[in-house]
């Protein structure tokens, strides 16, 4: 489909750009604010081929598109010269006041999460492999382990792939042409060079051989070039050539350019590092172990640790031992520890099953799973992880413990660590755990869930309900919320709260009397009659169940502080959803509602005051309420 | 004479929080009572928090019924509802 003439019949068919006052789109449809309304020619556009439907609601003409809507929107932008385009994606005032770190990561645990479940997956038959071997069940030379490693291997090995494939959409460039960039750098004739460290040129620039296999950066930091550069050809290409020509050249600019410059700038980052942990080493063992034992998982990320390996290799073959890979393994043990205490202090139960599978994977040296699933996700147990592995690296490295041959960090590589020192690595394996596990569960993560403090029921005094907070943040007034129907209090009086934890909690005692099959609202009717409503989030029913855990069913009774619903703040702004909770009484005409003055709701603080305006506040509505 | 009507819900998210709240204020404006059936249960279609309490998802069959003094006219902006928001055909 061609979405320019989509966007430029739309475009017509609303009226034209003059007839647009703002314009912006979701997740599937295109919103405008037209000035005037009866300038559209609905009907037109509902038979446009690529619209599903229109939608005129809350002083808003919808035009539902489905997902290719940011195809439509972005030429439609351009053709209207829509300057200040309110994107509904609040990322961007979330984004100016992250750090760039922060956004960095963001993106990184961004482009790992469509793919996390067949990571972990790989990963634990990769685990099981090498257990098996350990035990002695298979041998490496076996056909059966062969092809059981390629699978879990081959996962990882081509990382960049698809990497590239989810970096590609999420940056919005061509992803095919993002794949075979990144299958370029694992290509298999240019790894062989790589193998045998022969350097080609390119023309007269020398390409310093660099290993791409399993990395992660690079392939990123080409995709992220690349769409700054597909828009530029884009331009230059007529439409009728674009499609072949664009791809044509990105790969001609790109591959050079990603092996020439972006590959080597990494390794000769490494470089660096890796002598550098070595000279340190010579004079301070303690303090080289406790610097590796911190950042070896960082330089994994930057994918700068290959560098370590002909380092490690050089040692062993001239001392005949290495002391830096004990190190290592207390560095991967600490993500274990991490990925326990958040297995353990977690109540999300995809999160639970991503972190304890994958501390098991963690064990056996593989800690892609842990790290982008679950430490750096979280960011702050990546952190403390780190921690811990610089006091358990500390160990290992004062107690010069040393590895006599060369094999991947895990607890299996233990047998290659006894000799002088292993006692040191064993106490930093357990100290680098223990303390990864401990830190993380007490430090690890804004606390998820259910304490169930006992609270007093509200008081009932002369007709009043008092209503807690649903959940901890900011206080703001209903009319500031983002939406027009909360706004306009078209549902009733209440209050918002721009949240700062993930669990909803009851403000009343009383019945639920709606859950919603998405979880993002709940409705509860108190004891004394009161209509409650909770609606996480903006057009969060889009999510369609996603980022939520409802955690009551229709027609139980509550207790005031009791959790209903849990759902994952971070990822639903990542989505692009303002995750403001709005606190609506949906039968306001029975009281008078009166909000707190305070401008932050701290725990099962109150937030609301009814007063009722009749005697009779029996809830309005008819018939009984049923589970569905 | 009772007004009733078949609804074929096709709006992806169901009658949700939005939608709820049109039909319910659609309704109010009318004195007859307005009833909302779905899996042989019935709601007053004149409360947000009825409505809602059915979790009423897409491809879903509803019946609404009017029925009073006024019950054409609040059948036909139930319909008019229905129509401006998407929700049903």
């Amino acid at each position: 489909m061609d979405y320019k003439v989509l966007a430029e019949n739309i475009l017509n068919d609303v009226g034209g750009k003059d007839n647009i006052d703002t314009a912006w789109h979701c997740a599937t449809r295109l919103r405008f604010k037209l000035k005037n309304e009866k300038l559209a020619d609905t009907q037109k556009i509902e038979n446009l081929d690529g619209v599903v439907t229109v939608v005129k609601s809350a002083g808003q003409y919808q035009v539902v598109i489905g997902n290719a809507v940011a195809k439509v929107f972005d030429p439609l932008a351009e053709m209207a010269d829509l300057e200040n385009v309110d994107s509904q994606n609040d990322d961007k005032t979330t984004e100016t006041k992250d750090n760039v770190l922060n956004r960095f990561i963001g993106f990184i645990s961004s482009v790992f999460t469509p793919f996390l479940g067949a990571m972990a997956g790989a990963g634990i038959l990769k685990g099981l492999l090498a257990l098996f071997v350990a035990l002695g069940w298979l041998t490496t030379k076996s056909g059966a382990y062969q092809i059981w490693y390629a699978a879990g291997d081959g996962f990882f090995y081509f990382l960049p792939i698809l990497l590239a494939f989810t970096a590609a959409k999420k940056l919005k460039v061509n992803q095919f042409v993002a794949v075979a960039l990144a299958t370029t750098l694992v290509y298999p004739t240019l790894v062989a060079i790589t193998a045998s460290s022969q350097t080609i040129n390119f023309f007269n620039i020398p390409v310093i051989p660099t290993t791409y296999t399993s990395s992660v950066i690079p392939i990123l930091l080409a995709v992220w070039v690349m769409s700054a550069i597909e828009p530029l050809l884009d331009k230059i290409f007529p439409e009728s050539i674009r499609n072949i020509f664009t791809p044509l050249f990105l790969l001609i600019i790109m591959a050079p350019l990603t092996l020439i410059v972006v590959g080597p700038l990494g390794a000769s980052i490494g470089a660096i590092l890796s002598s550098g942990v070595s000279a340190i080493y010579n004079f301070a063992p303690a303090l080289a172990g406790a610097l590796l034992g911190a950042f070896w998982e960082v330089f994994v990320i930057f994918g700068v640790h290959w560098t370590f390996v002909p380092v490690m290799m050089n040692n062993i073959s001239r001392l005949g031992y290495d002391p830096l890979l004990p190190i290592l393994s207390v560095a991967v043990i600490s993500q274990a520890g991490a990925a326990l205490g958040v297995f353990l202090k977690s109540k999300d139960t995809k999160m639970k099953s991503l972190a304890g599978s994958s501390v098991a994977t963690a064990l056996l040296g593989i800690t892609e799973p842990t790290i982008y699933g679950v430490t750096l996700k979280l960011k702050r147990p990546f952190i403390l992880a780190s921690i811990a592995g610089a006091i358990g690296g500390a160990i290992a490295g004062g107690g010069q413990a040393h590895a006599s041959s060369f094999t991947l960090p895990s607890l299996l590589a233990l047998p290659t660590y006894l000799g002088s020192g292993f006692i040191s690595v064993i106490i930093g394996l357990v100290v680098a755990f223990v303390l990864g596990t401990v830190l993380t569960y007490l430090f690890g993560f804004s606390k998820v869930g259910n304490d169930h403090t006992t609270i007093v029921a509200p008081v009932q005094k002369d007709g009043v309900q008092q209503l807690i907070t649903p959940v901890t943040g900011t206080i703001i007034p209903l009319k500031n919320v983002k939406d027009e129907v909360f706004a306009s209090e078209a549902m009733g009086q209440g209050v918002a709260i721009v949240p700062n934890d993930n669990t909803i909690k009851s403000p009343v005692a009383g019945t639920i009397s709606a859950v919603y099959p998405t979880g993002h609202a709940i409705g509860i009717i108190s004891q004394y009659g009161a209509e409650v409503l909770i609606h996480i989030g903006i057009d969060t029913v889009e999510l369609n169940g996603q980022f939520f855990k409802t955690l009551v069913q229709q027609n139980q009774k509550v207790s005031v502080g009791e959790s209903l619903v849990e759902f994952d703040r971070e990822a639903i702004s990542e989505a692009g959803f303002d995750t403001t909770v709005m606190l609506i009484i949906t039968n306001t005409p029975n009281y008078n509602v009166v909000v707190t003055e305070n401008t932050l709701a701290g725990t099962d603080e109150q937030i609301l005051t009814l007063t009722s305006r009749q005697e009779d506040s029996t809830p309005v509505y008819k018939g009984e309420v049923q589970h569905v | 004479m009772t007004q009733s009507k078949d609804f074929h819900i096709v709006a992806e998210t169901g009658i949700h929080a939005r939608p709820a709240t049109l039909l319910v204020q659609a309704a109010s404006k009318f004195t007859s009572d307005v009833t909302l059936s779905y899996q042989g249960k019935d709601v007053n279609l004149k409360s947000i928090m009825g409505v809602m309490s059915l979790g009423v998802g897409q491809g879903a069959d509803v019946t609404i019924k009017t029925d009073g003094d006024d019950e054409e006219s609040a059948m036909a902006a139930i319909v008019e509802a229905m129509e401006t928001e998407g929700l049903a055909e």
